[in-house]
């Protein structure tokens, strides 16, 4: 027992030592830390990155937490886009979501999401922005304006498939994004590298997260079972890229309604009616799906067999008989395309 | 005290006096007031580790100035902010943190929160010797029938 105990003091004083100054040089102080008031902390001296470099030049969307902007940056002239985190009570300071969410977000580094670059806070404090690089066009916009190449069947399998290794890096650190539609999807017109933007609260599942007052911009991409308000998980992700995949191939959304109940009633008339074991509210949706997609949606008679089969394995009513976006990126869909991971 | 010794800080002692060591003791005595406060809110362990371990981290990047008692203390009461919001359910408000005879306004916690943010980049998230205490105990005490309780509640 005495083993157990001292390896595990040595451990952590081993652990704890690491970090034992290696102390910058004594004459560079902080600023406000030669003043010997306190007071000085208000005085705006403290090196905190402010939000001085970046200009908004105009809003782009809004949530509970904060609006979107696109900026640039004074110095460099760079375009980026600024998401804003309010702090709603400064008794509690900087607030335990926004902690976890960023120090999630730093850790993300994929070729298929979009980089955040840096946080910074507001002049009041009362907020942060996270500054994410801009790449100026959506996969909406660039459906709407480049619709050659965007129909072209050998683009959509790229672009899915980046959309999916973007997913399943996500997926890969527990974190649902919740939020995919083709306006979170950005395209470098260049090299067509498409990226994941997480302007909607994409959140590590397990923590405690309050949706205050978040308004969803669209309901069309949301699996039937967030629409039902059941318990829900990464497939809500993979629900939305099927959605994704119909539009580019159709070029127009698949689910389209006004309202998230006839959201639902549209999916059911599409992919048929589940029936539910009786007397049970279940997630668990028995005989998932009945009807042939190819012919319930005219528009996809392009699209070849295995993209329909792929489609409707990402539609699966049933959310824990969807294929995950792992599987989804061995599909035979993609046998045909060279794989850049 | 206990505790202290336990996690080993006591062998630091004898360093106290020496002449350019006053930032050592300030660290000592920081991680005093910091398992002090673990055990008044009932923190787990494992906050009191990534509060030392953000507060070693943002020393390593940006120094104190001698005598800035206050100052340390309100890197402290930061750290163990932000160490308890990334690991405890119930968070408390800035003001309740026990900060004896120094008096920091809420506002000024969340300045201080930021800059530590903002030093340790907002990397907070560091795997500790607590995800594996478990495992090598029990490897450790699988001769036994069943590792002492004490341990394990550590």
């Amino acid at each position: 027992m005495s083993t157990a105990l001292s390896l595990c003091g040595r451990n952590l004083v081993g652990f704890l030592s690491i970090a034992c100054f290696n102390l910058a040089d004594p004459q560079i102080l902080l600023g406000f830390l030669s003043v010997a008031s306190i007071d000085f902390l208000k005085g705006g001296a403290v090196l905190l990155i402010e939000m001085d470099k970046y200009k908004k030049t105009r809003e782009i969307g809004y949530g509970g937490f904060g609006n979107v902007y696109q900026g640039c940056n004074r110095v460099t002239n760079e375009n980026v886009t600024l998401k804003e985190l309010w702090f709603p009570d400064e008794k509690e300071g900087v607030p335990s979501v926004v902690i976890k969410e960023i120090s999630l977000l730093k850790e993300m580094e994929h070729s298929n999401i979009v980089r955040l670059l840096e946080v910074v806070s507001a002049v009041n404090e009362n907020s942060v922005y996270l500054v994410y690089e801009d790449m100026e066009c959506d996969l909406q916009k660039f459906m709407n304006d480049c619709p050659k190449i965007a129909k072209d069947p050998d683009f959509i399998k790229r672009f899915l498939q980046q959309i999916l290794c973007g997913l399943a890096y996500y997926h890969s650190h527990n974190i649902l994004h919740q939020d995919l539609k083709p306006q979170n999807m950005w395209i470098d017109r260049f090299d067509y590298i498409l990226k994941l933007a997480d302007f909607g609260w994409a959140r590590a599942f397990g923590g405690s997260f309050k949706k205050i007052g978040y308004l969803d911009v669209t309901h069309w991409y949301k699996a039937p079972e967030l629409l039902r308000c059941q318990q829900f998980s990464t497939p809500v992700d993979v629900w939305s890229v099927g959605c994704i995949f119909a539009e580019m191939v159709t070029r127009r959304p698949l689910f389209a309604e006004f309202s998230e109940v006839h959201q639902l009633l549209k999916i059911f008339s599409i992919l048929g009616t589940p029936t539910w074991p009786e007397g049970t509210t279940s997630h668990l949706f028995a005989n998932c799906y009945s009807k042939d997609l190819a012919a319930a949606v005219p528009g996809l008679v392009t699209l070849e067999p295995a993209g329909i089969d792929l489609l409707s394995k990402m539609l699966c009513i049933n959310p824990s008989g969807r294929i995950t976006a792992h599987d989804a990126l061995k599909h035979a869909y993609f046998d045909n395309i060279e794989f850049e991971v | 005290d206990r505790e202290i010794s336990v996690i080993g800080f006591k062998t630091h002692q004898s360093s106290y006096d020496m002449v350019g060591n006053w930032i050592k003791s300030a660290r000592l005595n920081a991680i005093k007031w910091i398992l002090k406060t673990r055990e008044f809110f009932g923190f787990c362990f494992q906050t009191a580790y990534l509060s030392v371990t953000y507060f070693d981290r943002f020393l390593s990047k940006r120094s104190i100035n001698k005598e800035k008692g206050w100052a340390i203390r309100l890197l402290s009461v930061a750290c163990i902010s932000l160490a308890a919001k990334m690991e405890e359910c119930k968070v408390p408000k800035l003001s309740e943190f026990p900060v004896e005879e120094y008096n920091f306004e809420s506002k000024v916690i969340q300045r201080m929160e930021l800059l530590v943010l903002n030093t340790l980049e907002w990397k907070m998230r560091s795997v500790t010797p607590f995800a594996y205490i478990h495992f090598y105990i029990t490897k450790l005490c699988k001769d036994s029938p069943s590792p002492p309780k004490i341990i394990l509640s550590r």
